[in-house]
């Protein structure tokens, strides 16, 4: 029996004036019926743009240059456009990474996926409308009536994921293509899209082609795996094989990357509290509904150790990370940086405190002015205190060593930086007045494995050396287990458990933190380090 | 429900701002040297002492500026718009003789602007840095650079004085005294060139906003997931791309509805046509302050009402707006 | 350089061939009945009963409707209306006006010289502009009969003055319509209801007048139109269009571009022509400002006069549609003077009458600084822009400021706010009726186009006065003789330009512009040929 699709030598070429000739360079693989066949890579890998190939959706100036795809005996890059349309959709599916603008805001959810019926069959509408429902029902959405008429904008992310999964399912593909389908969801979501996604692949017998960076989502859904690297398929085989004893060291370092879901052992503190937060409200207020951002929220951290803040999408952890440097207003309660409490300081009072707390941003895109010079940007806050000329030029060169970073790009701009880099510039900033408290507000979320890697590292390295107290607000619980001393636990704005990392990561009491345990994918595996 | 409310809470907005609009107009007005009479007198060609006087105090200009503010915004509360000191007739009878002609070059020159920017904005987006593209931009930089008394201008050189197809200027041929619908036709006819060289400023804008505007939707997600469906091309546009693309436009054509009050005034000159703008521009130089915050009420309340009709549009088109918010 | 030289001697050739060429043809054929004529006009006067205001953009459009006692005839000489005859005592105290008989208003109700009378004192003498200045004297007016109107003075009014005067003020409005109302409230002057050969029936703010035929009028088979519709096209390009589509027969008032005028003198279907407007003429004086020292020395004003060249303005910015002006009347008049004092065009005695005055060039070559006050008329800017270069040349600075009407109004003739202003003089046929207003002093302050110039001079007044009363024929042009001769030797003002309005006619019309104030009388000849 041929493969379901076989990738024969292919090639992507980039338009002239990328930073590399192509996206994708000699790529081979195929993938059979019934089984689910995981492309990992970090990004510019080209493991997304293999999978636009299939469908002919590169963007403009992107071309396959070389190679074959055949897909049920037929090479679809020999097919015209029109062609290519009436196999894709019907023949094969394709879930995309944002839930949120995968889907036309316009129009209801309903309708774009009756859409797929509309294009491929002669259904009648009443015929199509009661496929669309049960569609919906197969997805597990509840009421998929009020679901149909619904807009995106008023649908949760894994609903939305659902509905982007429906209309790639509805006309029962022979080979569905999910490119990073569930990046952008929150982990307890991401698990259950998994488990939808498995599920209808085993009783479909479908074939999948599941593109991820995670390697814990490998785990839990690859039968087999193709690792890219520039363009590169660097190896592939068996899924269980390369996870365990991955042969070529661009694999071995990936996998070793993955933060392991154990924290070292617990070591207790007994130093002064630096931080605490005492019985913390907020409530937002919109379109007179009110919102409780924060409930009730108390917290110490101690001088030289981390606290994790781990919670999912509208969990209240932004929203605190807000109120430690007062960009938002508490209503009730207090947040003492040592003895001060910040929440009472007036406007001027704080700017002259502003040094004993400081933030390191999740973006690292978006957080730096693009037109002000990184060494003036790292010590913008020591020029306020009247450090001038050579001296700051030598802090910031100063700062730029600490963070790993060569001294002499002090007088580069922003974009000229990596986002790796660039988050170690933030950092440098950050640290530039010695603050008391660091808030690090998911620092690595947007980085590459491997990146997110180093970061880990500096921030190791930079708490030992220099006794760094830090809030660290995250998602992932493999990155909180690598960096919390102690970790505490949100959940629509309540801190539902708090505890040493260890004892939460291994034993967790309350059943919400035991279900975000169980979700974090991969979890089974032993992978990492 | 949500349009009511969103209608309601447009107007609780606007009505303030209207009389400051008023207020600041009316004490700026009486910084021009010069008043009606005066502005009467130089028309007549001579006058003298008592007789100025005697204007003066029959159109009312001889009072305290506060007495004669309050006396009008007094009277706008009953819907007086006062007296025409140039006419010598009720402000609101010569606004409301006027209004019909402006209302409809704007709307028609809006709705052919707003299409033609449209189907060609699509067309340059579709074709993007080909020469489709290139020849469209080039030639809408062309309009939006010249001044549309110009186009005016050449357009009745060429179709009225060379081709003789179009009238030259006028809303009727008063010679043929048409009646009914013939006469429906043939002011039809006469608003084709001013509608056409008012709408064509505004095209250009139109037609740059839906170039950026379509790009900007191509690149989106969702247009990959309509393709990745098995949508042909042309109903990825259509479908998915025009109405997202509109947004924008529309939120375009609500801003330009103020400004083509402005563009009315020159077009109504350049083909003498008895609309609302010309009426303002003399009113401006006849010092008839009454004429002239009667055509601010009632610019304003277009400039409302366009803008409502707009909004009520944008709700429509996108259900993320929330319009009690 | 030389291409424009060319070029402005191209024009200037066609400009002075145009007042010539374009004559109107009189045919000798049979008029025609029937037919519509369509006329341009820039500005809406929006008043339309010239009893209670005279003005000739009024009368343009009211002259049809409603008549006066007496209009200029082909000849230019005064010419029947409403009246037949009239004869004035030798004192000059009282002038008699036969009426004639027969004639109805439009609705119907007899003409008789009680409606003279009531026209006479409550409109012309008391709120009719110039009617205030030239009726000043009337006391009463007798009616001995229904056909008999005799107008008493106080004190003596040349018949000529009462003659012309009344070509432009005698309009004739309806007393019973008039009678105790509100005469600037009634809706007859929107609407208005005459005697003459057309019935009013549509005015449209700022668009047209309509006015059509009148069955019963007393000139028995007059007028040959059916109806005329006047047009206002105040965009100088858009009407000039509307000439060449045809749209309208005739553009009358110079309201197309001069270039324009020009080019179209050179087509078949046009008449391009002055003739028939002398009479409405206006003239571009200077005027200055006398409580201002460096102006109070006559010899600045000579020199100014010597240093502005009128004949190459005429030529190469009014295409030669003008001319220089002398004296205090335009060159048609009868009391146009030729051989006058003149200061024509010499920059080196302009210099050294300044130097002798005193006022020699100082930093920068500058003498001294004035402020010409101009309105924002095309015209009145170009000419204040033309006096600026000139008086440069001879070290006068001159910085313009300009005002919309109103605003010029408040600023020159209420506020004296100006050194030099370059005011526009309207001719309305006789110097008592618009000009020694000007001249003579003790005007209130305010009242436009009058001395507001702060000129002072008993021996001028003395003879303004005289002539006023001079009942004599003869003695009165030598009066005004004088005046002229004394205006150009102390030059309070400086008429340096005449103009003549053009009209642009479609060459099927007949019988236009057959006398000196055509555009403003009645048209019962004016006809269509096939």
């Amino acid at each position: 029996m041929t493969a379901l699709l076989s990738i024969e030598n292919l090639s992507i070429a980039l338009p002239r004036g990328a930073d590399r000739e192509h996206a994708a360079k000699h790529v081979s693989f195929s993938i059979d019926r019934g089984e689910v066949f995981c492309v990992v890579g970090e990004s510019g890998s080209g493991k997304s743009l293999t999978a636009a190939a299939i469908l002919g959706l590169l963007p403009p100036g992107v071309r396959a240059s070389a190679g074959r795809i055949l897909f049920e005996g037929q090479d679809l890059l020999t097919l015209s456009l029109p062609e290519l349309r009436r196999i894709s959709g019907k023949r094969i599916g394709m879930v995309f990474q944002d839930p949120m603008t995968a889907l036309n805001p316009l129009h209801t959810v309903g309708s774009q996926v009756a859409e797929v019926f509309r294009i491929h069959t002669t259904l009648d509408r009443a015929e199509i409308a009661d496929r669309v429902l049960d569609l919906l029902e197969t997805m597990r959405l509840p009421e998929p009536r009020q679901i149909a008429r619904a807009y995106p904008h008023e649908l949760s992310g894994g609903q939305r994921q659902r509905c982007v999964i429906a209309m790639a399912m509805a006309l029962e593909p022979a080979l569905l293509i999910a490119d990073e389908p569930t990046t952008a969801l929150d982990v307890t979501t991401q698990a259950q899209i998994l488990a939808l996604i498995r599920d209808l692949q085993a009783r479909r017998g479908m074939g999948v082609m599941f593109i991820t960076h995670d390697f814990g989502v490998v785990a839990e859904v690859a039968t087999r795996i193709a690792v890219m690297r520039q363009g590169e398929v660097v190896e592939q085989g068996d899924a269980q094989a390369i996870l365990n004893q991955p042969r070529h060291p661009y694999s071995q370092a990936l996998i070793a990357a993955m933060p392991a879901l154990r924290p070292p052992p617990y070591q207790p503190s007994s130093a002064a509290p630096v931080l605490r937060v005492e019985g913390v409200h907020k409530t937002y207020r919109r379109r007179g509904r009110t919102v409780a951002a924060l409930k009730d929220v108390s917290l110490t951290l101690r001088r030289g150790t981390t606290l994790g803040v781990v919670g999912e999408s509208g969990s209240g952890k932004s929203t605190l990370a807000r109120c430690l440097v007062k960009l938002v207003e508490p209503e009730q309660g207090a947040i003492r940086v040592l003895e001060t409490d910040i929440t009472r300081l007036s406007g001027s009072a704080w700017r002259a405190q502003t040094g004993r707390i400081q933030m390191v941003f999740q973006d690292p895109f978006t957080s730096l002015n693009p037109r002000r010079r990184v060494g003036d940007l790292v010590t913008q806050g020591i020029a306020m205190r009247g450090v001038r000329g050579a001296d700051l030029k030598e802090r910031a060169r100063d700062l730029f060593r600490l963070v790993g970073l060569d001294p002499a790009a002090i007088d580069r701009f922003p974009h000229e930086f990596s986002g790796g880099q660039r988050q170690r510039i933030g950092l440098a900033r950050a640290l530039a007045l010695e603050p008391d408290v660091l808030v690090a507000d998911e620092p690595v979320s947007a980085l590459d494995l491997s990146v997110q890697a180093q970061v880990l590292d500096l921030l190791a390295g930079l708490r030992r050396k220099l006794g760094l107290s830090m809030v660290f607000i995250t998602h992932d619980l493999r990155v909180a287990a690598q960096v919390c001393d102690r970790v505490a636990i949100m959940q629509r704005g309540e801190v539902v458990e708090e505890g040493p990392a260890e004892t939460l990561l291994t034993a967790p009491s309350h059943p919400y933190s035991r279900e975000l345990l169980a979700a974090v994918p991969g979890r089974g595996w032993a992978g990492g380090a | 429900m949500r349009i009511l409310r969103l209608v309601l809470r447009r107007l609780s907005l606007s009505i303030p701002c209207l009389g400051i609009i008023l207020a600041v107009l009316f004490f700026l007005l009486q910084l021009a040297p010069g008043d009606a009479v005066d502005a009467l007198i130089g028309q007549m060609g001579t006058s003298d002492d008592t007789l100025s006087k005697l204007l003066r105090s029959y159109y009312g200009l001889d009072g305290s500026v506060v007495a004669q503010f309050t006396g009008y915004l007094g009277r706008l509360v009953t819907l007086d718009l006062g007296l025409s000191v140039a006419y010598g007739t009720p402000v609101l009878a010569l606004i409301l003789e006027r209004l019909p002609v402006t209302v409809v070059l704007m709307v028609t020159s809006m709705a052919m602007a707003f299409t033609a920017g449209c189907v060609v904005g699509v067309i340059a987006a579709r074709y993007v840095h080909r020469w489709p593209d290139t020849i469209i931009s080039v030639l809408g930089m062309l309009v939006y650079s010249m001044p549309s008394f110009w186009f005016g201008l050449m357009a009745i050189v060429l179709f009225a004085v060379t081709l003789g197809w179009l009238p030259a200027g006028g809303i009727s041929d008063l010679r043929a005294g048409h009646t009914g619908l013939a006469l429906m036709l043939d002011m039809a006819k006469h608003l084709v060139m001013p509608a056409l060289t008012l709408g064509l400023i505004f095209f250009a804008v139109y037609l740059r906003v839906m170039r950026t505007a379509m790009l900007e939707v191509m690149t989106l997600d969702f247009m990959r997931t309509a393709r990745a469906k098995g949508l042909q091309e042309r109903a990825v546009l259509f479908r998915h791309a025009l109405r997202n693309a509109l947004l924008p436009m529309v939120t375009i054509a609500g801003l330009q509805a103020s400004s083509m009050l402005g563009g009315a005034v020159v077009v109504e000159s350049v083909f003498s046509l008895p609309g609302l703008g010309r009426l303002a521009q003399e009113a401006v130089v006849q010092r008839d302050l009454n004429m002239l915050l009667g055509i601010t009420v009632m610019s304003s309340v277009l400039v409302i009402v366009v803008n409502l009709v707009i909004d009520i549009i944008y709700a429509k088109l996108d259900p993320r707006i929330d319009v009690g918010a | 350089m030389t291409d424009l030289h060319v070029t402005r001697r191209a024009a200037l050739v066609a400009g002075a061939g145009l007042a010539f060429n374009g004559a109107p043809l009189h045919a000798q054929d049979a008029p025609r009945r029937g037919g519509t004529v369509t006329v341009q006009v820039a500005t809406d006067p929006r008043f339309l009963m010239p009893a209670l205001r005279g003005n000739f953009s009024i009368t343009n459009l009211a002259a049809k409707v409603v008549e006066p006692l007496v209009d200029l005839g082909e000849d230019g000489q005064p010419q029947g209306r409403l009246a037949t005859s009239w004869d004035s005592t030798p004192d000059g105290l009282a002038i008699t006006f036969r009426l004639r008989d027969g004639v109805k208003w439009h609705d119907g109700k007899p003409f008789t010289a009680a409606d003279v009378q009531f026209s006479a004192m409550e409109m012309w003498r008391r709120v009719q502009n110039y009617g205030t200045i030239v009726f000043r004297n009337l006391v009463a007016v007798d009616t001995p009969d229904p056909l008999t109107a005799i107008f008493r003075f106080s004190k003596p009014m040349p018949l000529r003055l009462m003659l012309h005067a009344g070509t432009e003020l005698s309009y004739v409005a309806p007393r019973h319509l008039y009678e105790g109302t509100d005469f600037f409230a009634n809706p007859v002057n929107m609407a208005p209801i005459g005697t003459g050969p057309f019935r009013f029936v549509n005015y449209t703010a700022g668009q047209h007048v309509i006015v059509e035929r009148n069955p019963d009028y007393w000139d028995a088979g007059k007028p040959y139109l059916d109806r005329i519709i006047t047009r206002f096209i105040a965009d100088p390009a858009g009407a000039a269009a509307a000439v060449e589509s045809g749209a309208v027969d005739m553009s009358i008032f110079s309201s197309l571009p001069r270039t324009d005028l020009v080019r179209l003198s050179r087509e078949a279907r046009f008449r391009v022509s002055q003739k028939g407007n002398e009479a409405n003429s206006i003239g571009n004086t200077l005027c200055f400002n006398h409580r201002k020292p460096e102006l109070q020395d006559v010899r600045v004003r000579r020199a100014f006069a010597h240093a502005i060249d009128v004949n190459f303005y005429v030529r190469s910015f009014l295409l030669g549609l003008g001319k220089r002006g002398l004296g205090l009347q335009p060159s048609f008049s009868e009391f146009f003077f030729p051989g006058l004092t003149d200061y024509p065009f010499d920059a080196r005695k302009a210099e050294a009458l300044l130097d002798e005055a005193g006022f020699r060039r100082g930093q920068g070559g500058i003498r001294m600084t004035l402020r010409m006050t101009s309105t924002n008329g095309d015209d009145a800017v170009r000419f204040a822009t033309f006096v600026q270069q000139s008086l440069a040349r001879v070290g006068v600075r001159i910085t313009i400021t300009t005002y919309d009407s109103a605003g010029y109004l408040a600023n020159v003739m209420r506020d004296w706010n100006f050194d030099l202003t370059g005011e526009t003089i309207g001719f309305r046929n006789d110097p008592q009726i618009s000009t020694t207003v000007f001249l003579r002093s003790g005007q209130p302050r305010g009242v436009p186009w009058s001395n507001q110039w702060g000129w002072e001079s008993p021996a001028m007044d003395a003879l303004i006065d005289a002539a006023a009363e001079a009942v004599d024929p003869d003695r009165r042009r030598a009066l005004y003789r004088d005046l002229g001769e004394m205006v150009m030797q102390e030059l309070p003002m400086w008429l340096a330009i005449e103009q003549v309005y053009t009209s642009v006619t479609a060459v099927k019309l007949r019988n236009d512009h057959n006398n000196p104030r055509w555009t403003g009388s009645h048209w019962s000849d004016l006809w269509i040929a096939a």
